[in-house]
């Protein structure tokens, strides 16, 4: 792939303070940033575009896994050959995109994923590392699939993959849906070392705890819809 | 001789007949699920006058109480419809999604344009 379009989508809720570096960090290794706007009122889009970010808004506040798909729907559209997905805390660190896209880039795989478990955690809080490895066995009991981080953001898909994805869990429960959509295309996909910050910021900005033990629930309860 | 808790479980059943009606008449409920609820309720007031046959079912199941078997009947009705109503919603949440990121698709388009 000589010169592949490739998309960060970069799902955003209320993120007005750090939206404009981490499009601007993204922006140097991509050819596009787009940002999936999930209803947020503190003006995140409006201080993406000053980027030259594409902006995508959702008019109300569906859950990063909406907006990921909403990422996912654009690439399809404007023909991606990668699509990286990223987070909007500024969690990420946007100079390891190369080796994340890499494996795609190589034919190697159709979907990396980030493994903070094999790069570094920095000050993750012990209760999220213990709800984060109960998650790992949740995963492999359903998915079969063997990994060492699961609900990890930061992800790289190729275009065939993108056209086969269709996250149906708006919420929390989105990542586990990415696991068994692996699991269920039979894609080729690699674990590769990234770096996850924990700051004050993004510990109150993510997920609590609370809502990761909801997760099983939510799944459960869907694979028994009609 | 009727009973007061038999008295007051009609004059419920009664109201809620009664409502159903008014429903149907507003053309809220369509004329085969009226007939099918009035049926429902009307049943319902034939068991309780008719306590011995729910009894009997009960033992011929090898429940020993009549009661018993209404409270496992009800609890079976009422999983039922939370199953049917989170599908329901599951159905609602997807439309509203679809129409959502449709709708942010479709400005970028337009800003293009």
């Amino acid at each position: 792939m000589g010169t592949s379009r490739i998309f960060a989508i970069i799902p955003a809720f209320n993120e007005r303070n750090k939206i404009g570096k981490v499009v601007d960090d993204a922006a140097k290794y991509v050819s596009r940033v787009v940002v999936v706007d999930d209803g947020s009122t503190d003006g995140t889009p409006e201080r993406a575009k000053n980027k030259k970010a594409v902006i995508l808004k959702h008019i109300i506040n569906l859950g990063q896994g909406a907006a990921l798909q909403t990422g996912f729907e654009y690439a399809k559209i404007n023909k991606a050959d990668i699509v990286v997905t990223f987070d909007a805390d500024g969690q990420f660190t946007a100079s390891e995109i190369p080796r994340i896209i890499d494996p795609i880039l190589k034919e190697k795989a159709d979907v990396v994923l980030g493994s903070r478990f094999l790069g570094k955690a920095v000050n993750m809080p012990a209760m999220r590392w213990l709800v984060l490895r109960l998650g790992l066995v949740f995963t492999r009991l359903f998915s079969g699939i063997d990994l060492t981080d699961t609900h990890n953001g930061f992800r790289a898909f190729s275009a065939r993959a993108v056209e086969r994805m269709q996250i149906t869990h708006n919420r929390w429960a989105h990542p586990s849906d990415v696991i068994y959509q692996i699991a269920r295309n039979k894609f080729n996909f690699v674990e590769v070392p990234v770096t996850v910050s924990y700051t004050s910021y993004s510990r109150k900005k993510g997920q609590s705890n609370l809502e990761a033990l909801k997760i099983p629930i939510s799944l459960i309860v869907r694979a028994l819809l009609p | 001789m009727m009973i007061p808790s038999q008295l007051l479980l009609t004059v419920v059943i009664l109201f809620i007949i009664a409502r159903t009606l008014v429903a149907y008449k507003k053309n809220n409920f369509s004329r085969s699920f009226t007939v099918v609820w009035i049926f429902f309720w009307l049943g319902v007031i034939f068991f309780i006058f008719q306590q011995n046959i729910v009894i009997q079912v009960a033992h011929k199941l090898g429940i020993s109480r009549g009661v018993d078997l209404i409270i496992y009947l009800s609890l079976i009705a009422v999983f039922y419809f939370i199953y049917r109503l989170l599908g329901t919603l599951y159905e609602i949440d997807a439309k509203i999604t679809k129409i959502v990121r449709e709708v942010a698709i479709k400005d970028v388009k337009k800003k293009k344009a």
